[in-house]
């Protein structure tokens, strides 16, 4: 895994993800839909290899029912393909459910690559000045789901340990039921013991050093100007309506010109910062493990 | 892989037994092996945005048509037991144009929240779809009234709540 972006100060990667996943939200333009997802692919490939793949296959099925839905649901549009239940089904439904499926996507993406880039110290790090109990709450709910399915598997496998593995599909359901309910009481108790070890710490309290120490570089600094420059320009081509897509009730879009280039290639780029620095960091080694 | 077999085909049970029938654009939506009893004049339009284009929503400007009308007055066929909606639903069905709309399932009764695009709301808080029957404004819902031979039917846009297009709704309380 590269260290690139990860050494960099949280709150630039922060920064960095706040743009990521809001401009994949915002923008509905397909060009731009698929920079986004190719881009937040191409960052978690570079983050976790081949587990990215795993992702791809999870956010699928998500992406999937939206498009779904929206087809069954959304009856606008010009183009009738079908009549179902009288109502029509529309071509620029499924074009916009498959849009929003993407969009979906590649926010799923997004979030996966924040959760690998921001620890939870980072976020304390980041929050714990603004509010200290917030920040705990935070940190502690982004990585509840992974620490939830890891104890899940512990209590299954003792299960099977202790000889309750059953053939009867009753026996299961009830062997299921309880491993739940350890897993939520083993939950609470893990969170007040939390809450009260940082208790303990003086989380909170005034004058309290964090565990890394950050400091702005230079470095840092030339990455989050570069950051709000690309983001300023991208959000500057979607305010002046360059990349401007309606998909109802025909699909139309703003003429494909000049200042739509130029705000897909802003946006590209700054949706592959990370990646970029990653890459030439990853040259650069390299590069110095050939001279030696 | 199993799994997802299993899900597959519970969808689809779920899909046939919900009873969705799937209809092409080609289908008219005729009653098969029934005679017409008659025929009534259906037209459709929308020259109340005309008037009211500030209030119309943006995306909706090109679909509007130039003199307000999206069907001409059309002989429409008329079956035994029709209602407006089953009529109204025909006309647009054969000529291609766009309608939703909405089913109470109790009731049976039909709710049109757009028709070629043009939907409720579109033209201010007081817009929507309105019909007459032979000049009256029924005030029942559209899958209510039945038709008879030789009714001249108008399914109307309104931007003021029906008083834009001759049913005085309010003046009438």
């Amino acid at each position: 895994m590269s260290r690139a972006f990860d050494s960099l100060h949280p709150a630039v990667s922060f920064v960095f993800f706040l743009c990521a996943v809001g401009f994949s939200m915002c923008c509905m333009n397909p060009v731009m839909l698929l920079i986004s997802f190719i881009s937040s692919l191409l960052f978690l490939f570079v983050l976790t290899g081949e587990k990215s793949l795993k992702y791809l296959l999870f956010s699928f099925p998500a992406a999937a029912a939206v498009a779904a839905v929206n087809t069954a649901f959304n009856h606008r549009g010009a183009t009738i393909l079908l009549y179902v239940n009288g109502n029509p089904i529309t071509l620029e439904s499924i074009v916009y459910g498959t849009a929003s499926g993407i969009m979906l996507m590649s926010v799923i993406i997004w979030f996966a690559c924040l959760n690998r880039v921001m620890t939870s110290d980072k976020l304390i790090y980041l929050f714990a000045r603004v509010s200290p109990s917030l920040s705990l709450l935070f940190s502690m709910i982004l990585r509840f789901v992974p620490k939830m399915k890891r104890r899940a598997k512990h209590i299954a496998s003792a299960q099977k340990c202790s000889g309750a593995a059953a053939a009867k599909t009753a026996d299961r359901i009830k062997n299921s039921l309880s491993a739940v309910v350890i897993l939520i009481s083993w939950s609470f108790e893990d969170a007040a013991d939390t809450a009260d070890s940082m208790k303990c710490r003086g989380y909170g309290l005034p004058g309290r050093s964090v565990f890394y120490k950050y400091s702005l570089t230079l470095k840092d600094v030339s990455v989050l100007a570069a950051i709000i420059l690309f983001a300023a320009f991208s959000a500057a081509g979607g305010i002046s309506g360059a990349v401007y897509v309606s998909y109802f009730p025909a699909y139309s879009a703003a003429a494909c010109g000049g200042p739509a280039f130029f705000t897909y290639a802003a946006y590209a780029v700054l949706l592959n910062i990370p990646l970029g620095l990653c890459l030439t960091e990853e040259l650069k080694w390299c590069f110095l493990k050939s001279k030696i | 892989m199993k799994r997802l077999l299993t899900l597959f085909t519970a969808i689809c049970v779920i899909f046939s037994l919900s009873g969705c029938k799937i209809e092409l654009p080609s289908s008219e939506g005729a009653p098969a092996g029934e005679s017409s009893v008659g025929s009534c004049t259906v037209s459709i339009d929308c020259k109340t945005v005309l008037s009211n284009t500030e209030l119309l929503d943006g995306s909706k400007k090109e679909i509007i048509p130039p003199d307000g009308i999206i069907l001409a007055p059309a002989d429409i066929s008329v079956y035994e037991g029709d209602t407006v909606f089953d009529v109204l639903n025909r006309a647009v069905r054969s000529r291609g144009i766009h309608m939703e709309f909405s089913t109470t399932p109790g009731y049976n009764s039909r709710y049109i929240e757009g028709i070629a695009n043009l939907y409720a709301f579109d033209c201010g808080e007081l817009s929507g779809w309105v019909y007459s029957v032979n000049g009256e404004f029924p005030n029942t819902g559209i899958s209510s009234v039945k038709v008879s031979d030789g009714d001249v039917i108008c399914i109307l846009y309104t931007c003021d709540l029906g008083q834009d297009v001759g049913n005085g709704y309010g003046e009438r309380q």
